[in-house]
């Protein structure tokens, strides 16, 4: 296949997903309110016992951003194989001659475009706010720092991918994997406050690497070293992806989709 | 060379079920015991047999779906484990005929997408849903969403879409489940209209009728092998199925009913009707009653 | 006459006494999911401890931790009752079960408050874990003052969710998918029904006073804490429960009454 086939043949598929995705438009706005109402809510309460300044907010606020995205495409991995078999459409999918890494891939493109214009949209006034259009300007390098971020999650997800298959119940396994992840985030918390074993686990995973990346970027404090351990996130966790996919995929041609 | 191949395919599944809270059982399923068949360019064979009797099974190998733990299948040359990808290329498939779309998506929409799959540029793929749409009656269906489909229009997109890329080989597994008889005669004139276009075709039923009326060839499978093979008409001859024949004459002994069976109904039917004239009577109303596949299916699955 | 008022009672509670039996069957059917939510319960606890962390909120003194645990308990009622009765309503839906439960001549009203009792069961596990995990997490023994007047909020509690879950469940039939609803109805609902201590804040006493939803949740609160948040008399307050409950099942039988027919009508009991 040529190039230009190949590529015409990914954009089909990012374009069907993104078809299925904007069917759904009330998922699309919780997006963008989850945030505010989150990082609002938790704002307010915190109000009742200190004083919350308007960095404290904005730190916070991308904090969440970060907690919800990275989720979102964990889940997005971990979840796809199991949504396409409960759909009837997974050996199909298989049945078609193109690889399942050229949909899987395609499929998490979409959705890190997706959830990066959500962070655009949602961060946009609460940093115009704080720090005027200078906050803009850094909003853009930020872009590229989610974009690196949130491929080693679906990485992740996909890893997860074969739990998720072998477990029917697939919400129950979720809940704790969102539950652990948002702990161990370090995203809406400083991390020094905990054991230092907790701390370690922390600094590896890829959302702490992104929340610091792109704040700092934000708070014009520029990028820090963790921006290599972001790019070494992104190989690390989307090979694992990957090798644990291929493992899933030749299971279910061995001992069929169940 | 066969458009399907398959030799000794052996396949066996464990399966753990649960016992009270925790502790599991162990289950062994020999799916497949050696299957063995061949479908030739331009035939239609039908695979018959009980649920669990490995049906799905052996389609699943045949489409690259499943890996047999022992035998070979090749598609066209192809071998489904070792080329998959080819192979892939060359089938379409119907396994499930009532989901496998995107529900949001309209049929549409469905079939451009799998289209591309299958290596269409994007304008060939959409003309090819439309053929298809025309060919199935669901053009005028085309850009509702999938969710609003009926199960039969849901089973019409489900062979559109195995054929979309135009392959010469199709599999179709229970493609007339729970339709209704409209669209299962549509389905049924759509099958043979791709065997006369010299496509190979396996299908699975438990329609046994529609399989008759069909299919070339019918294999019929019981604990993972294939019990019997051939013709339908074959497969009656062999295991000496009667035919019956009934005639109900005039004349002096008016009403009388005669009652024939026979393996030879031709003959026989010619000796009936030269004795009945002879003794000058006649013939009111005569019917011949062929043995049907379901009488041989049951004689053959239940030993 | 009387004879008959009884036989119908009888009737009706023991439908009421199956769909119990079936909801509990159902709930623990699944054991994945319990374990799940009892490993799960601390983490999001932690979760939140660690965000106010983040926010600069260095000591929580005693009473501020034991409110935190009543949010947090009553936050979960108000999602497990929500998005459990929407997701069953939904799955029922899918399933084609509503059909064959109308079909059997049951009203899905009796049907729901069968099931909906049935969640009690893991309203006192929720109850469990939760205190559990702030007792290890913080080292807080769990104070319940008044046990009979918490015991007594809990079935307040309980009725309350259920009729708000069935008037809830029936816009999730109305609107065909429930996690857009759910989202939204899951921050206003438990604002308005005392979620937030009125300790905090004046605007949220003034909100848990005059909001109808608040008083079984904010009771359950007083009776756990000894305190009176709300400053009316404990009597009246419970009164003023035993109103509200009686009106949300009133508005939940005219609402399940009126979407039934309108559904039969639409034919769109299968929901798809």
């Amino acid at each position: 296949m040529r190039l230009r086939d190949w590529l015409s043949l990914f954009w089909a598929i990012m374009l069907n997903e993104l078809r299925i995705i904007a069917r759904e438009p009330g998922g699309l706005v919780i997006l963008l309110l989850m945030p505010y109402l989150v990082a609002g809510g938790m704002a307010f309460m915190a109000s009742f016992f200190t004083k919350v300044s308007g960095i404290d907010f904005i730190r916070e606020f991308i904090g969440f951003e970060v907690v919800m995205v990275s989720m979102i495409m964990v889940q997005t991995g971990a979840r796809f194989i199991s949504e396409e078999r409960s759909g009837g459409r997974l050996e199909h999918l298989i049945a078609t001659p193109v690889s399942m890494y050229v949909i899987l891939f395609a499929t998490s493109i979409v959705m890190v475009i997706i959830n990066i214009s959500a962070y655009l949209v949602t961060s946009l006034p609460v940093i115009y706010g704080v720090f005027g259009v200078i906050g803009l300007l850094r909003l853009i390098p930020t872009l590229v720092i989610m974009f690196i971020g949130l491929m080693p999650l679906y990485g992740i997800g996909l890893a997860l991918a074969g739990v998720v298959v072998r477990l029917r119940d697939v919400d129950a396994l979720m809940n704790v994997v969102t539950a652990l992840l948002s702990v161990l985030s370090g995203a809406t918390y400083p991390i020094y406050i905990l054991p230092r074993w907790v701390d370690a686990v922390v600094v590896a995973l890829p959302m702490y690497q992104m929340y610091q990346t792109a704040l700092g970027i934000v708070m014009g404090s520029g990028v820090t070293g963790l921006i290599y351990g972001l790019a070494a996130s992104t190989v690390a966790y989307l090979a694992l992806g990957v090798f644990t996919y291929g493992r899933v995929e030749r299971g279910m041609l061995k001992g069929g989709v169940k | 060379m066969s458009a399907i191949e398959a030799v000794e395919l052996r396949k066996r599944f464990i399966s753990y079920e649960r016992i009270g809270l925790i502790r599991r059982r162990k289950t062994i399923v020999n799916a497949l015991n050696g299957v063995s068949l061949n479908v030739k360019w331009g035939e239609v064979y039908g695979l018959l047999g009980p649920n669990g009797a490995g049906k799905t099974t052996t389609v699943k190998i045949l489409s690259t779906l499943l890996i047999p733990d022992s035998g070979f299948a090749r598609i066209n040359g192809f071998d489904v484990v070792k080329e998959a990808k080819k192979v892939r290329g060359i089938i379409g498939l119907v396994l499930y005929p009532d989901k496998g779309f995107y529900s949001r998506l309209s049929g549409f929409e469905n079939l451009v997408y799998f289209g591309r799959l299958y290596g269409l540029s994007r304008g060939k793929a959409e003309e090819r849903a439309r053929e298809l749409l025309r060919l199935v009656n669901l053009d005028w269906a085309a850009n509702r969403p999938y969710e609003e489909y009926s199960l039969g229009m849901r089973a019409r997109l489900s062979i559109a879409r195995a054929l979309i890329h135009d392959p010469p080989v199709v599999f179709l597994d229970e493609p007339t489940i729970g339709l209704d008889p409209v669209s299962s005669r549509s389905i049924r004139d759509l099958i043979k209209g791709l065997k006369r276009e010299g496509r190979a075709i396996l299908l699975t039923s438990h329609n046994l009728w529609e399989v008759e009326e069909v299919c070339d060839r019918v294999g019929i499978i019981g604990s993972g092998k294939v019990l019997m093979e051939g013709s339908p008409r074959d497969i009656k001859d062999r295991l000496g199925l009667r035919y019956v024949i009934e005639i109900e004459i005039e004349g002096d002994s008016k009403g009388k009913v005669i009652r024939v069976e026979t393996t030879d109904p031709v003959t026989e039917l010619k000796r009936i009707m030269n004795e009945i004239e002879g003794n000058g009577l006649r013939i009111s109303r005569m019917r011949v009653n062929e043995p049907s596949l379901e009488e041989a299916y049951i004689r053959v699955v239940s030993g | 006459m009387v004879g008959l008022r009884e036989a119908c009672l009888r009737v009706v509670l023991s439908r009421i006494a199956l769909e119990f039996q079936r909801g509990v069957r159902l709930l623990f059917s699944k054991p994945a999911e319990n374990i799940a939510f009892v490993i799960s319960a601390p983490l999001w606890l932690a979760f939140f401890i660690l965000t106010l962390r983040g926010y600069g909120v260095v000591r929580l003194s005693q009473t501020d931790l034991q409110l935190f645990l009543w949010v947090a308990y009553a936050f979960t009622l108000y999602s497990t009752w929500l998005w459990g009765f929407g997701h069953g309503i939904m799955d029922e839906g899918y399933d084609g079960v509503l059909e064959y439960v109308l079909a059997g001549g049951e009203g899905l009203l009796t049907h729901f408050t069968g099931w909906g009792l049935a969640l009690i069961t893991y309203e006192l596990m929720d109850l469990a874990v939760i205190a559990a995990s702030f007792t290890v997490l913080f080292n807080t023994p769990v104070m319940f003052i008044n046990p009979i007047l918490f015991a007594t909020s809990i079935l307040l509690v309980t009725l309350e969710l259920l009729f708000t879950s069935v008037i809830y469940s029936m816009l999730v039939i109305r609107l065909r998918s429930n996690w857009v609803v759910t989202n939204i109805v899951q921050f206003i609902l438990p604002t308005l029904g005392g979620l937030i201590p009125g300790e905090v804040n004046g605007y949220v006493r003034l909100i848990n006073r005059y909001s109808p939803l608040a008083y079984p949740v904010v009771l359950m609160r007083e009776s756990a804490l000894g305190i009176n948040e709300i400053n009316i008399p404990l009597p009246m307050q419970l009164l003023y429960s035993v109103i509200i409950i009686v009106a949300l099942a009133l508005l939940a039988w005219l609402t399940v009454t009126l979407t039934t027919i309108r559904l039969r009508s639409s034919g769109q009991l299968g929901l798809y």
